[in-house]
């Protein structure tokens, strides 16, 4: 039985269960956090006009601007155009990057305000969520520069080697930091 | 049924033998569930440990031998493992292995520490207070062992060869996903109530639904993969007869 045919799912069907599962893991934080939210109200929208959603609504367009460019590079990598789709990737790691740095900065400018991750409870999810997607976002771009990888190694081999499963698969682990970030961001920024 | 199937079942099962010792230390010896509050003030806990002594000692004493009985499942999870990875050469077998040998620490340690806090309840309120918070913050915040295991098993299990797979296909990602899910109980030092402390709904009820649901999901996996070998084992051994 060969495992080339090509599947319905994009990537390893396998895959959806940590896709979803993370998924459901970071819907049940935001549970927690409307719960408490309505435990004490004003502690929450009083702590959450502190944040720079100028920041967090930067970050979600570079997100998405990533997401894009993957897409793009499965797109040229299914066309066997191995090199733009390593131009793609890198430009998406980039993204990552860019982000983290953006959250870096974030981070630093509220502990320069005298805030940390136990003033109040506010903070201590905005700190413990965006802390627990950051290190996604570190993983995701790590893939995405271990994509670009395996198709430069594919194209020394000659093309058509690359495996676009697993490429498939790293894809979709960038589109799960990218959703999480859009299922975060609204509920802890804006609300 | 030949000896090596037989002796990887008798440790794949110890996985249900430490669960329900566990759960039976922490919900009726122990009466730890829900944990003992960490916001607890030193005189309340310590009046609480002259109330309940012999339910402490006798629950950590039961805690201590759940915990040994995670050593033989590690190692059937292993013995599965090297399946994939071969049997000279087998790295995420070993830090599978080895790794778990952190997270039963984690067991083993904070029990020893709870009877050592019931061995004299009279004493000053503070000190059984610290080897309270001791023993809690070591057993919910000891995520990293936990982590590094599952992701060996998770490694080795994507990596299979998928036509002739050892594991069931989504075993890889499942486990990747729970070590994901054992980061929710790092917080406990942070915060002494609310979702992130050591009582609460993230690092306590969510990270214990996942180390429960982990334990008896990879029994399930390990063992259908144990028992697939042994039918590999007696169809060879039938035609080698032949």
């Amino acid at each position: 039985m060969s495992h080339a045919t090509h599947s319905r799912y994009s990537g390893d069907p396998a895959m959806w269960v940590l896709l979803l599962g993370d998924t459901v893991m970071y819907s049940l934080f935001l549970v927690f956090f409307g719960y408490e939210y309505r435990q004490q109200p004003e502690v929450f929208s009083q702590a959450q006009s502190t944040l720079h959603a100028g920041f967090g609504f930067f970050n979600t367009l570079v997100l998405l601007t990533g997401s894009l460019l993957v897409i793009q590079a499965i797109r040229q990598a299914r066309q066997n155009l191995y090199s733009p789709a390593q131009r793609s990737l890198l430009l998406a790691a980039l993204c990552g990057a860019i982000f983290g740095t953006c959250k870096i900065i974030e981070y630093s400018l509220a502990v320069s305000a005298g805030i940390s991750i136990t003033s109040n409870a506010f903070y201590l999810y905005y700190f413990a969520l965006t802390g627990f997607h950051f290190l996604h976002v570190a993983i995701g771009t790590a893939v995405l520069l271990w994509m670009r990888r395996h198709l430069s190694l594919s194209q020394q081999q000659g093309s058509q080697t690359a495996n676009i499963t697993l490429l498939e698969s790293g894809a979709n682990f960038w589109h799960l930091v990218d959703l999480l970030w859009i299922l975060l961001f609204p509920i802890i920024y804006l609300v | 049924m030949t000896y090596q199937t037989r002796s990887q079942l008798i440790a794949i099962d110890c996985a249900l033998l430490a669960t329900a010792l566990m759960m039976a230390a922490m919900l009726f010896v122990g009466k730890w569930f829900p944990p003992i509050a960490p916001g607890l003030d030193a005189e309340a806990l310590a009046q609480l440990y002259r109330e309940n002594t012999l339910n402490y000692r006798f629950g950590s004493l039961l805690m201590m031998f759940a915990a040994v009985f995670f050593w033989p499942f590690g190692a059937a999870i292993s013995e599965q493992m090297k399946r994939v990875e071969g049997y000279r050469h087998h790295p995420m077998a070993s830090i599978q292995l080895l790794s778990l040998n952190g997270l039963i620490w984690a067991i083993l340690f904070p029990s020893f520490l709870w009877m050592l806090a019931a061995f004299r309840p009279e004493r000053a309120p503070e000190i059984t207070q610290v080897v309270n918070d001791l023993g809690w913050l070591v057993f919910i915040g000891t995520v990293t062992p936990g982590m590094i295991q599952l992701l060996a098993i998770g490694y080795c299990a994507v990596n299979q060869d998928p036509d002739k797979p050892v594991f069931a296909p989504w075993f890889g990602f499942f486990n990747i996903w729970c070590a994901t899910g054992f980061i929710a109980g790092s917080l406990v030092a942070f915060v002494k109530d609310g979702a992130f402390a050591w009582d609460g709904l993230i690092s306590f009820w969510m990270a214990a639904t996942f180390f429960f649901a982990w334990i008896l999901v990879t029994w399930y996996a390990v063992r259908r993969a144990i028992l697939e070998q042994a039918a590999e084992l007696t169809a060879a051994a039938g035609e080698d007869a032949q």
